[in-house]
């Protein structure tokens, strides 16, 4: 039952979501024998390892250090040695630097202390636990939790509990939202404490209101302002400016923050992460994650410890059943591609897929035909096959003008394009040579 | 490089996914929504159909496949050609010499498409840019055409389930034809040279022609202008299967519904404020149905001014090209010369049309903000 049922709007309506093993309850995924910790687990610069190879470790120590207000720490999953600190290669290419610990000896602590009052404390006590713990956003663009909830006085009107998880395949945030509400509603009363939000919304798609319905009852006892929200089945609908848009009417420009509206988008995982870090006073080591694809044997959600290898969570999972074609950390429609299955799970990555030969799409371009379905696709009224154009002709003024900065690179314009035409793939590059022409240009207008 | 995980064809960057449309796919569509109508102007008209519909098409593909060569690519399969080559054929009338054929197909698949960059870069619908390139090279042969065979065993069998006087001999069903039987003109040929040669008409057809532009119940030759059952060129005669088609790619969302409404919206408006003031009816006097059936109104509008390339992308720009392109044909339709303006009004729509996408884009997301902070986006 809807509760804001509106017709077709701007996005792509898959007709299959291939959620077969939403249903299915997360399971506590065995631990590696080998934990490969990146150091690049927030959208900032990548953390610097603080330990040596042959060192022992427990579990919950910090292993890497945040470098700036932007960066965040990453511990330790498992107890052992330190066999190696490398780089290693990410999903979608980043590089970075790795902590190897190999698994041996005794836990430090196993299971969850007693929550501890979160009302008793300070906010500046609040946003430093946020920090110790290494708490990002776990919807996959992992800016620290502490640095967007270190907001300097200014107002919040809302709380916005992103639990629209809109991408085929993924089901770890229902899944979550189902089995740990209570803990996800802590985490929602702690961040609106910290926030001074005035009002929270939970915000799920139609396919999972019952989850957010799960989350508004725990939040009934917690004297926490909280409406439900459930919103139409489509994709980007958890993007943050779309969301906001949807639900408050309000508009983020291209290169502002949702805070400008006086709101705040947070995933219904980070809040979880905000519980642990706050309430149980733990450094984040886990996450859910679904595994999924066609060439998965039995599709799940596992609660995996981060820095266990792809290849280990895929035998959790009964291994391959055909060959995969495609390995992707995140959706189909924004994730990167892990060439290697040694790659090891983030803080970031909520969905592991891989994608059987029958699934994986071929390439077969064609000229574009001016059909306009990107432009119905758009959820920020682009016209990107215009834009692709305007580009690869090198007519950056007019890219600028007609607002590729507002590009949330959702991949919707690029699913629907009949020509197979990689448009959300060329607005990346495009978006970044957009940002030194405009530098240029501002450079040159002050010059006058 | 470590082992290989993925297939070498497959995506490296999101999305991994892609929608299930094609291009060859929506070309395809198109020319199964041509289809019906191809068959009956095949059927009525016979072997001389066959002839010119054969050689547009083969004639298209072979200047598509020359083109790929010239140019290095394969676009065979994109479809293009195909739609192109039975458009064309199609709109021209049955029995049109070899040449014609060929020269237009040259004029529609390298002059109109390839020479502007190929798929997607043509500056108007090739077909119609073919088609009007016949028109004004060989006015003569693209006047004549040749006759329609009404008596036909399924043609016949479709008179009498919709109650109609077995065939005329030949010509147009219920007009009496005063043309040599060598070719049949079209009603829309004959209304142009009635009121061209007023004198040289014996007032009776003239005023049966009036008498059955009038209104009042549906006169018998619009069910035969319906049905197809009277002249025009191969694919336009009959408007029922036209629409079936048309049908049938608004149903797939294959063509978006804006353009071909409001084309025929507007025209349809305009004919019966001004339609009738030719003949003397005055105002909202003028013979809508008897002008959609003829001279190629439907084709136009639902395959000529859909084909995406000439068309702007949003949908106010296209409601906006289709209330120009129906205003046109009205214009071409009562003050040309030629019996059918179709060609020449939707051409110059095409003209139009880059014009028309450039007013009409979408607002980005932030430039509504961005106005009212007064900031340059």
């Amino acid at each position: 039952m809807s509760l804001l049922h509106r017709p077709a709007s701007k996005g792509v309506h898959f007709k299959n979501y291939k959620r077969g093993c939403q249903n299915m309850p997360a399971r506590v995924a065995a631990l590696p024998v080998k934990a490969v910790v990146a150091m690049a687990q927030s959208s900032g610069p990548e953390a610097k390892p603080v330990v040596s190879v042959g060192q022992r470790v427990e579990n919950g120590q910090l292993v890497g250090e945040a470098q700036g207000p932007f960066s965040a720490n990453v511990h330790a999953p498992n107890p052992g040695h330190v066999t190696g600190i490398y780089s290693i290669d990410l999903p979608a290419g980043r590089r970075c630097a790795a902590v190897e610990i190999e698994t041996g000896g005794a836990f430090k602590m196993a299971g969850e202390r007693a929550p501890r009052d979160y009302k008793l404390l300070l906010k500046s006590d609040i946003l430093h636990s946020l920090a110790k713990a290494g708490a990002v956003g776990m919807g996959g663009a992992g800016f620290p939790v502490h640095a967007k909830y270190d907001i300097k006085g200014r107002p919040v009107d809302f709380l916005l509990a992103n639990g629209c998880e809109c991408e085929p395949y993924a089901c770890a945030d229902y899944r979550l939202m189902l089995e740990k509400s209570r803990e996800i509603a802590e985490g929602i009363a702690i961040a609106a404490l910290v926030l001074e939000a005035k009002e929270v919304l939970v915000c799920v798609e139609e396919s999972g209101a019952a989850a957010g319905r799960a989350v508004l009852e725990a939040l009934q006892p917690l004297e926490v302002s909280a409406r439900l929200k459930v919103l139409e089945n489509k994709y980007p609908q958890g993007s943050e400016k779309t969301l906001v848009y949807e639900t408050t009417g309000r508009i983020v420009a291209s290169d502002r923050l949702p805070i400008d509206a006086r709101c705040i988008v947070s995933n219904v995982a980070s809040l979880y992460s905000v519980y642990q870090a706050v309430a149980l006073d733990q450094p984040i080591v886990s996450r859910y994650v679904t595994i999924a694809g066609g060439a998965v044997a039995f599709p799940q959600t596992l609660e995996a410890k981060i820095g266990t290898p792809l290849d280990f969570l895929f035998e959790e999972c009964g291994g391959f059943k055909n060959r995969p074609a495609r390995i992707i950390a995140g959706g189909p429609m924004m994730g990167g591609a892990a060439m290697d299955l040694q790659t090891p799970l983030t803080k970031t990555v909520g969905l592991i897929l891989a994608l059987s030969e029958k699934e994986a799409q071929k390439i077969s371009q064609t000229a574009c035909i001016g059909c306009g379905a990107c432009l119905k696709a758009c959820p920020m009224s682009l016209a990107p096959a215009l834009l692709y154009k305007l580009f690869i002709a090198g007519q950056e003024a007019a890219v600028a003008k007609m607002g590729l900065a507002d590009c949330v690179e959702c991949g919707a314009c690029s699913y629907v394009c009949p020509a197979k035409l990689p448009l959300s793939q060329a607005f990346g590059p495009a978006k970044k040579k957009l940002k030194a022409f405009e530098k240029k240009e501002d450079n040159a207008w002050q010059k006058k | 490089m470590a082992k290989k995980i993925a297939h070498e064809k497959t995506l490296y960057a999101a999305p991994f996914i892609l929608g299930k449309r094609s291009t060859g796919g929506i070309m395809l569509a198109v020319a199964i929504a041509l289809l019906p109508a191809a068959a009956w102007g095949l059927l009525i008209y016979g072997w001389p159909a066959a002839q010119t519909l054969g050689g547009c098409l083969a004639a298209c593909l072979a200047f598509e496949i020359l083109c790929g060569l010239c140019r290095g690519q394969k676009t065979l399969f994109d479809g293009s050609a195909l739609v192109t080559g039975l458009l064309l054929g199609l709109s021209l009338p049955a029995g049109q010499p070899l040449n014609v054929c060929v020269y237009s197909s040259f004029f529609a698949v390298v002059a109109t498409k390839w020479a502007f960059g190929g798929l997607g870069s043509n500056w108007a619908n090739p077909a119609l840019a073919g088609r009007a390139f016949a028109l004004a090279a060989w006015p003569q042969a693209m006047s004549q055409s040749a006759p329609l065979n009404l008596n036909q065993p399924v043609v016949a069998a479709l008179r009498r389930l919709l109650g109609l006087p077995s065939a005329a001999p030949s010509g147009i069903g219920g007009f009496s034809a005063p043309i040599d039987a060598g070719s049949s003109a079209t009603p829309l040929s004959l209304l142009k040279l009635a009121r061209q040669n007023e004198s040289a008409w014996p007032q009776q057809p003239l005023a049966d022609i009036a008498q059955n532009l009038k209104g009042g119940s549906i006169p018998l030759t619009d069910i035969e202008l319906f049905f197809g059952m009277a002249g025009g060129s191969i694919g336009e005669i009959s408007t029922a299967l036209l629409l079936l088609g048309a049908l049938f790619l608004l149903a797939a969302k294959i063509i978006a519904w804006q353009a071909p409404f409001a084309c025929l919206g507007v025209f349809s408006l305009l004919v019966w404020l001004f339609g009738g003031l030719p003949w003397g009816f005055g105002l909202a006097g003028g013979d809508v149905l008897f002008h959609l059936c003829s001279g190629g109104v439907v084709l136009a509008a639902f395959f000529m001014v859909t084909d995406t390339a000439s068309l702007p992308a949003s949908g106010s720009g296209r409601l906006l090209y289709g209330a120009l392109a129906g205003a046109l044909l009205f214009a071409f339709r009562i003050f040309s010369p030629y019996p059918e303006g179709a060609a020449f009004a939707v051409l110059a729509a095409n003209i139009f049309s880059p014009a028309i996408a450039g007013l009409t884009l979408p607002k980005p997301f932030s430039s509504a903000l961005a106005k009212r902070e007064g900031r340059r986006v």
